[in-house]
């Protein structure tokens, strides 16, 4: 770890690029797939899968981080559905993301990017609800999470 | 990744902003599941475009596509919509549903898409071995590249109709040699009697899939009656809905089966068989409904040819394409007269069957039975045969 990562400052966590675009918004974290068709109310932007562990929450202008999406391909059109009812997530990370995220995204101008590291979803009891700037550039993603880490935990 | 010239300039925009995001969608998910390079496909085949998955606002997506002049680059098919295209009234659809229905389908023939509506284009567009389609639906995509050794991912409905307005798909998976190789072996034969007694072929999909998961399994000791065109479509749907495979290859059946050495292999036990048919045990119904995926006017013929001079117990509700019932014309009218309700361009799962006055139903497909218990019916699978004996006297 270099002297500049020891310092307080904003946790960066860089990524696959894959959707370009720059936003801000609170970390919504879960561990679990979810599922945009069926899972995720088209019009008010809240999870509706039952048993989902963010059920109830709204996804609607946070900066989103799930492993991959999954469920029927025309969940594509349930985020372009948020998106022009200004209901979409600002910004969505997956560990691995798959086409139906990307296409949605696309659709959606949703910044979309994948494969981050460190993983946000095992720092999730960290970084959960942090206020939150992803950029995404050509290949390269980045958030730059505001929560005051040490080179060391604990 | 790799892009040819005429790609590299759709992309920029020289063919229109349009096209642009189009190959911009087909070139982002190319590269995110590792393709080199693209490849050009010859068929297109669309799902999802219900209006009710759309919504409104999907509805205006597709038609500002058509607006600004897209068309699609290579011949394009559709899936079933959400109701019957001439006989909506009759399933309970209102007038603003079926215009909604009608915008989107306006739009896609507007991009050059033949309006299908049938979730079996191998059986009016079939595609020949080795050619590379993009097709969206899972039955078809199995049965293209388990049974007509045509090549295609499971592409996904928009997806799918990104890549027909692009006409090319990304070169990974299925489409390539090294994706098409098995990577399971699943051993048919502790459970080949039982199926072929009890006609279980879409119960065995069922957990074939399930079984697998994913990747391409390599069945063995096929049970005889599968290689009938209506039980491996029932095989291959069922398989489809509990799995991700896109390719089974099948003794007997598959033009690139080989027997593998060295392959992992689970056999298929019959106590595994009984768990799915219990899953979907006996049950009242209102009506019985067939053509998960759609009939075929070989499977018309045969239902009429069953049920003529018998009377129904319940209801018999039979999902077709167009293109089927207009090859078995006096088979479907025999039908009418028996009874039974006859649909086309839409089915049970992408219907609305409460609306219809259905609770409840049997069914022969393990796929159907699998997405309307999700949609909260109650569910009755048995085999065919089994089903038509239950209803008539």
């Amino acid at each position: 770890m270099d002297a500049s990562e020891r310092q307080p400052g904003p946790l960066r966590i860089r990524g696959r690029g894959l959707v370009e675009g720059e936003c801000r918004g609170r970390l919504l974290v879960t561990r679990e797939p979810i599922s945009f068709y069926g899972g995720v109310d088209p019009e008010t932007g809240r999870i509706v899968e039952r048993g989902h562990e963010l059920y109830g929450e709204s996804v609607a202008g946070a900066i989103l981080v799930f492993p991959y999406g999954k469920g029927s391909t025309v969940g594509s059109y349930t985020l372009l559905r948020l998106a022009r009812r200004g209901r979409a997530p600002a910004g969505i990370v997956n560990l691995m993301s798959e086409p139906i995220v990307i296409v949605g995204c696309i659709l959606g101008r949703i910044p979309l990017m994948d494969s981050p590291s460190p993983d946000p979803i095992r720092l999730r009891s960290l970084i959960e609800g942090a206020e939150t700037r992803m950029v995404v550039r050509g290949s390269l993603g980045v958030l730059e999470v505001s929560v005051n880490v040490r080179g060391e935990e604990g | 990744m790799l892009l040819t010239d005429e790609e590299a300039r759709l992309l920029r925009g020289e063919a229109g902003e349009g096209v642009a995001e189009a190959m911009e969608v087909v070139v982002r998910v190319a590269e995110a599941i590792g393709a080199e390079r693209l490849v050009k496909i010859s068929r297109a085949h669309i799902s999802g475009i219900s209006f009710r998955n759309l919504g409104e606002e999907g509805i205006e997506f597709i038609e500002e596509m058509a607006r600004k002049g897209l068309r699609f680059a290579v011949p394009t098919t559709v899936n079933p919509a959400g109701m019957d295209m001439e006989n909506w009234r009759r399933m309970g659809v209102n007038a603003w549903e079926y215009e909604a229905q009608a915008r989107v389908l306006r739009a896609l023939e507007a991009m050059g898409a033949e309006i299908t509506l049938s979730c079996t284009p191998y059986l009016y567009s079939p595609p020949r071995y080795g050619e590379h389609v993009a097709w969206a639906e899972s039955n078809a995509v199995l049965y293209a590249n388990s049974v007509l050794g045509a090549r295609t991912n499971r592409e996904g409905g928009p997806l799918a109709l990104f890549e027909a307005i692009v006409g090319r798909a990304p070169y990974a998976g299925l489409h390539t040699d090294e994706g098409r190789a098995p990577t399971i072996a699943v051993d048919l034969s502790p459970v080949k009697r039982l199926v072929e007694e009890g006609g279980y072929y879409s119960a065995l999909g069922y957990l074939v899939g399930s079984v697998a998961k994913t990747g391409v399994p390599l069945l063995l000791n096929t049970p005889s009656g599968l290689s009938t065109s209506c039980n491996l479509k029932l095989f291959l749907a069922a398989v489809g809905a509990s799995s991700s495979v896109g390719l089974a290859l099948i003794e007997g059946i598959s033009p690139e089966f080989r027997r593998v050495e060295g392959l992992d292999t689970v056999a298929l036990e019959p106590h595994q068989l009984v768990e799915v048919l219990e899953k979907w045990g006996e049950v009242d119904v209102d009506a019985v409904v067939l053509g998960c995926p759609h009939l075929s006017p070989q499977e018309l013929v045969e239902l009429y040819n069953r049920l003529r001079g018998r009377r129904l117990l319940r209801r018999l509700l039979l999902f077709t394409s167009r293109w089927a019932a207009s090859r078995a014309t006096h088979a479907v009218r025999g039908l009418k007269e028996v009874g039974a309700e006859v649909y086309v361009d839409t089915c049970m799962v992408v219907g609305d069957l409460r609306r219809m006055g259905v609770e409840s139903c049997a069914t022969d497909s393990a796929k159907a039975a699998y997405y309307l218990t999700n949609q909260g019916y109650g569910v009755w699978l048995a085999p065919r045969d089994a089903l038509l004996e239950a209803v008539t006297a």
